[in-house]
Formats: structure tokens, C-alpha cells, sequence
């Protein structure tokens, strides 16, 4: 079988190869081909690591010298959402990117974009199979740097900053993150993550519990943890729209699970019950502030945070069955808010409005948008037969299965979320479809998706559509993911 | 006596704690990377000082040292923290240079590098 550092080796060599090559046609092509061809292994790569984790020896120095790599459930269940997110997303960029922005130099910044793209996918995917913590960062930073760049790719001026507020916190984090590394170094004398475990686990209490403070500081601020999370209102509305979606779809998803894998295992839970408070602290501010926004894009971003918080909430609940809800929220998540953002992106280029009271009755004129858009609305506040419906529900199940006071204060957090939640999406919904001759005749909207956009946007809506009927073969990738999200 | 890596870890900590209050209070954005560079030069301080022995010696073996392999290996400064700061150094001026390149951009916009007269978003 092919080697699965193909998932890192493969988007970093194609981005330069784009740059090198210099023409746009060249690198979507490029693009395309190289994420499609992960999107089709990430499959078979799954099947087989959860059956048998992979152990990857690079440069043939075997640990503890060597440099731990491996692909586990987890991190193969991350890969596949990732490749498939990531191929549908470029589908979308293609008659998306040149409406981003108007600034000289359009041409290469396109062929820019792909490149950058590329990368933050390396990083993506580094991070979910890294097993050193030193490797960790490297990636993380992959990530950040590449994301930083394409959230300020429109050089508006809102871009601008919020590219420069969101890269003056990452720094801050990562200055935390490495202090806890050389920490952790400084005791256990290895970068294994195993190691550290190992010695952090002997270590006295404090020393544990400083670490995992600096790490969960650190790592908080990409994972979008409340109180952390300030930029992410500002970079997930002010990006383009197709990386809104691979920032709410996975990138935040993704740092999240490296996180509570980290604290679960390595930091042995020191911070669990801390992150749990800070998970139902989460879930109120960010619904509670979705409900008042004006922009469209900048609800979707506070309810991203809502979100994220519930599926931080249910890994902390410590139990199997609330790591099982967590990543199926995540999977639901990944599906209906990529779908909400790239719709909103076609909102904004018909329309010149970021603000919903713009969008009165452009259900009408774009009738797939807007159909589009009220599924994925509906699966995101949880209304059966859709996904979100049976997502939400096992969170539940799972909090009140816990029989702890924090998760049934859980229960009445995530019940009263969905409410505020059901409150602004169905707003947003009535607005959509909502009578309005001022737009119907200013003909400022003209036509619906282009086809690549309507591919690319039924892909995330088709999984929401039937995730809930297809809960039971979800439920044979998600068991063990969940299984081994316990362990290193 | 005070030793060595004792001033060096309480100066990575100043230097640390002096970033983070320069990038929370500073208006100026080019002050607000200096001080982010500032933080990230406590931190390299820091991890190097993790390697650090007194009376060190390189991490390489001589094969006509007057010493004995095992001798030699007694006192060896450990080079791993020093390979990671070379990693966060390179990572360190990426940063850098990613934030200068977004003020030369705001810049060209408005004209100004202070906070304040940003409008785009809320601070």
C-alpha cells in the first residue's frame, strides 16, 4: 500500500510545483488533481488503520530516535474529511476566487491562493498524524501562517486586519505552546508524545497542570475555546468565502481534537473539567452573540463558536458515547456550516451586501442557493429527519448518561443553545424568502451558483441530507475513532 | 551564587512577559510585531537554556580526544533544544514577515499603522 505521508508529501510538493508553473489554469489543475487523488486513498487508508494503525518510519531511524509519525482512526477519519472538504472546496474556488477582492496583480494572487491552499491542507493533515509534540507545532504553524495569508486574500481593508488580529493571537499561542513543549522536554527528555505521557504522568501535580495551562493557552486560540476565541468573528467573516468554510469546516474541528486528544492522554485530564465549564461558557456567548448580528457571515462565525464549543463539551464528558456524539457533531458540523458559508459567499458577490436585510427574497432569484442554504440551516439547529437532529440528540444522550452535574447542566446549555440557535437561523431563512420588490427589481442579483459552486455545495448538503439515515454506517467509522481518540 | 541557566530563565520570562505587554498595549502595529518579536526571543532564550550544562562541550565525538568515548559523552550539551530554536527562529521571521507584509498593505490603504484609526472591524 502506498505510504499515507503521501497526505503531506503530496500538497507541500504541489504547492511549489504551483508557483514554479506560474499559470492559473496550471494550478487548478494541479490543485485539483493532487487533492482528488488523496480524497480517493483517504478511503482505503481509513479501512485499513482501523483495523491496524499505521507506523510510519521516516528516513528509516526507528523512535525513540526517529521521528514518531502514524495514522490511526482518528487521524485517518480527520484525512478523509479533510481531502473530501478540501476537493469540494476547490471545486467551489474555481468561479469563486476571481469575484475575492479587486486588487492589482489579480492573476498571480489566484495562482497564489492555490498554492497557500495547499499548504494549510499539509498542515491540516501533519497535524492530525503527528505523534511528536515538537512536529506538532511545526504543522500547527503550517496551518496558522497558511491561514493567516488567505484570510486577508481579498486586501479589504477588513481583511487586512482581521488577517492581522488573528496572526498577532495565533503568535501569542505559539509562544505559549512552545514554552509548554520545552517544559515538557526539560522533564521528560523526549518529544514523543508517548514519552511525555509517560513522564508528565509521574511528574508532581503542578508541574502537569502548568504544562497543560500553557498548552491549553496555546492551542485554545486556534481551537476557538472560549475565552480564546475573539478573532475568530472577525477572520472567519472576513476571509473568502470558501476559506470561511475550511476554517469553520475543519481547521477549527481539527485543532479542537488534537487538543482534547492531547489533554486526554498526555496532560492526563488535567484540564478537563475546566475545558467543560469553558465548553457551556462557549455555547452561550457564541449563540447568544450570533442572535445579534447584523452580517450574515458574522452570525454563521459566532455560531461556529457555539458549535465548536458543544462538540468540546461532549469529548470532556470523558465517556466513549460522548466522544461518539462529539465526532459526529463534528462530521455534521463539517457538512452543514461549509455548506452555509459557501452559499453566503454567492450572497455577497450577487448582492455587494455582507448584511442580511440585503438578501430579502434572494431565495426566489436563486432558488438552489436558497434551498441549499435552509437545509443546512435546519440540520445546524437540529430539526429531524436531518443529520443535526440525531447529532444533537446523542450529545444529550450522552450528557445525561454521565449523571454529573455538569452534564445536565449540559443538557439545559445545549437545549436553550438550540433554541437561540432556531430563533436567528430560521430569521435568516424568512429573510431569504421573504417579499422584497426592491431586489427583484434592482437586478443587482443575476443567476444562481455556477456549476461548480452548485457541485461542490450539494456534496456538504447531500451529507447532511442522509447522514441520518446513514447514521448506522457512520457509526462503524465513528465507534472506533472514538475508541482510539482515548489514546495516544 | 547565582547560576547560569537561573538568569537565563528568569530573563526568557521578562522578556516574555515585556512581549506581551508591548503587543497589548501598543497602538502602533509595527510596535505590536517588535513586541511579538520580543516574545519570541524569550522563548528561545528559554528552550536553549533547557540544554544547557556548565562546562559543556559540544555534542560531537573526537576520535583523538585525550578522553574516553563514555568521558566525553558525560558532559555533552543536549543539541535537541538547539535544533528546535533553529526551527522556531526560521518560523519566528516567517511570522515576521507575513505581519509586515499586512502592514505594508494596510499602510498603502490608509495610510496609517495605528490601531485607532483602523474602522474595518471592532477591536
Amino acid at each position: 500500500m502506498v505510504s499515507p505521508m503521501l497526505l503531506i508529501a503530496m500538497p507541500l510538493g504541489a504547492a511549489f510545483l504551483i508557483v514554479l508553473l506560474g499559470s492559473k489554469m496550471a494550478a487548478r489543475i494541479v490543485a485539483i488533481a493532487t487533492v482528488a487523488f488523496l480524497a480517493v486513498l483517504a478511503p482505503i487508508w481509513l479501512s485499513a488503520a482501523i483495523s491496524e494503525p499505521f507506523v510510519i518510519v521516516l528516513a528509516d531511524v526507528l523512535p525513540p530516535l526517529g521521528i514518531a509519525f502514524g495514522l490511526d482512526a482518528v487521524s485517518a477519519g480527520f484525512a478523509l474529511l479533510i481531502a473530501v472538504s478540501g476537493l469540494l472546496v476547490l471545486l467551489y474556488s474555481f468561479p469563486y476566487i476571481p469575484h475575492a477582492g479587486e486588487f492589482k496583480g489579480k492573476e498571480k494572487a489566484e495562482v497564489r491562493y492555490y498554492a497557500i491552499f495547499l499548504l494549510l491542507l499539509a498542515g491540516a493533515f501533519g497535524l492530525v498524524m503527528t505523534k511528536d509534540i515538537f512536529n506538532l507545532f511545526v504543522f500547527f504553524e503550517i496551518l496558522c501562517i497558511s491561514s493567516y495569508l488567505l484570510v486577508a486574500y481579498s486586501q479589504e481593508e477588513r481583511a487586512l486586519e482581521a488577517g492581522f488580529k488573528y496572526m498577532v493571537l495565533g503568535s501569542i499561542g505559539s509562544a505559549f505552546m512552545l514554552v509548554a513543549i520545552g517544559l515538557s522536554y526539560r522533564l521528560s527528555g523526549s518529544l514523543a508524545m508517548a514519552d511525555i505521557a509517560k513522564a508528565l504522568a509521574a511528574a508532581p501535580n503542578s508541574y502537569a497542570t502548568l504544562v497543560s495551562v500553557l498548552f491549553v493557552l496555546g492551542f485554545g486560540i486556534e481551537a476557538a475555546v472560549f475565552p480564546l476565541n475573539t478573532w475568530l468573528p472577525d477572520a472567519h467573516s472576513s476571509a473568502p468565502s470558501s476559506i470561511s468554510a475550511v476554517l469553520s469546516g475543519f481547521v477549527i474541528e481539527v485543532a479542537l481534537v488534537v487538543l482534547v486528544r492531547l489533554s486526554l492522554n498526555v496532560f492526563s485530564g488535567a484540564m478537563l473539567s475546566v475545558l467543560a465549564v469553558l465548553a457551556l461558557a462557549g455555547i452561550l456567548v457564541g449563540e447568544m452573540a450570533a442572535l445579534g448580528q447584523k452580517e450574515l457571515k458574522r452570525a454563521l462565525a459566532f455560531s461556529s463558536i457555539g458549535q465548536v464549543s458543544m462538540m468540546l463539551f461532549a469529548f470532556t464528558l470523558g465517556s466513549e458515547i460522548g466522544k461518539w456524539a462529539g465526532l459526529g457533531q463534528l462530521l455534521m458540523h463539517a457538512g452543514a456550516k461549509s455548506a452555509l458559508f459557501l452559499v453566503s459567499g454567492y450572497f455577497i458577490v450577487r448582492t455587494g451586501s455582507h448584511e442580511i436585510e440585503a438578501y430579502r427574497g434572494l431565495g426566489r432569484k436563486m432558488p438552489a442557493a436558497g434551498a441549499f442554504f435552509a437545509i443546512a440551516a435546519l440540520s445546524l439547529v437540529g430539526m429531524p429527519p436531518l443529520f443535526g437532529f440525531f447529532t444533537k440528540l446523542r450529545i444529550v444522550e450522552a450528557a445525561a448518561a454521565a449523571h454529573s452535574a455538569i452534564g445536565y447542566a449540559g443538557i439545559v446549555v445545549i437545549l436553550f443553545a438550540t433554541v437561540i440557535e432556531s430563533i436567528y437561523l430560521f430569521r435568516i431563512v424568512r429573510t431569504l424568502y421573504g417579499a422584497n420588490a426592491e431586489v427583484a427589481a434592482s437586478g443587482a442579483a443575476s443567476g444562481d451558483l455556477p456549476a461548480f459552486a452548485w457541485i461542490a455545495v450539494a456534496g456538504f448538503v447531500l451529507l447532511v441530507l442522509v447522514g441520518g439515515f446513514m447514521i448506522p454506517s457512520f457509526d462503524r467509522l465513528l465507534q472506533p475513532m472514538a475508541a482510539v481518540l482515548a489514546t495516544i | 551564587m547565582i547560576s547560569v541557566s537561573a538568569v537565563l530563565y528568569s530573563t526568557s520570562m521578562i522578556l516574555i512577559l515585556l512581549g506581551l505587554y508591548g503587543v497589548l498595549t501598543r497602538k502602533n502595529l509595527v510596535r505590536v510585531v517588535i513586541s511579538l518579536d520580543v516574545m519570541d526571543l524569550g522563548v528561545n532564550i528559554f528552550l536553549v537554556t533547557i540544554g544547557y550544562i556548565r562546562d559543556g562541550r559540544a555534542p560531537i565525538y573526537l576520535s583523538d580526544a585525550p578522553l574516553s568515548l563514555v568521558d566525553q559523552a558525560s558532559n555533552m550539551v543536549d543539541p535537541l533544544p538547539q535544533a528546535l530554536v533553529l526551527t522556531a527562529i526560521v518560523i519566528g521571521f516567517g511570522v515576521t514577515a507575513v505581519a509586515l507584509t499586512l502592514i505594508m498593505r494596510l499602510y498603502e490603504r490608509n495610510g496609517t499603522v495605528m490601531v485607532s484609526d483602523l474602522r474595518g472591524l471592532k477591536w
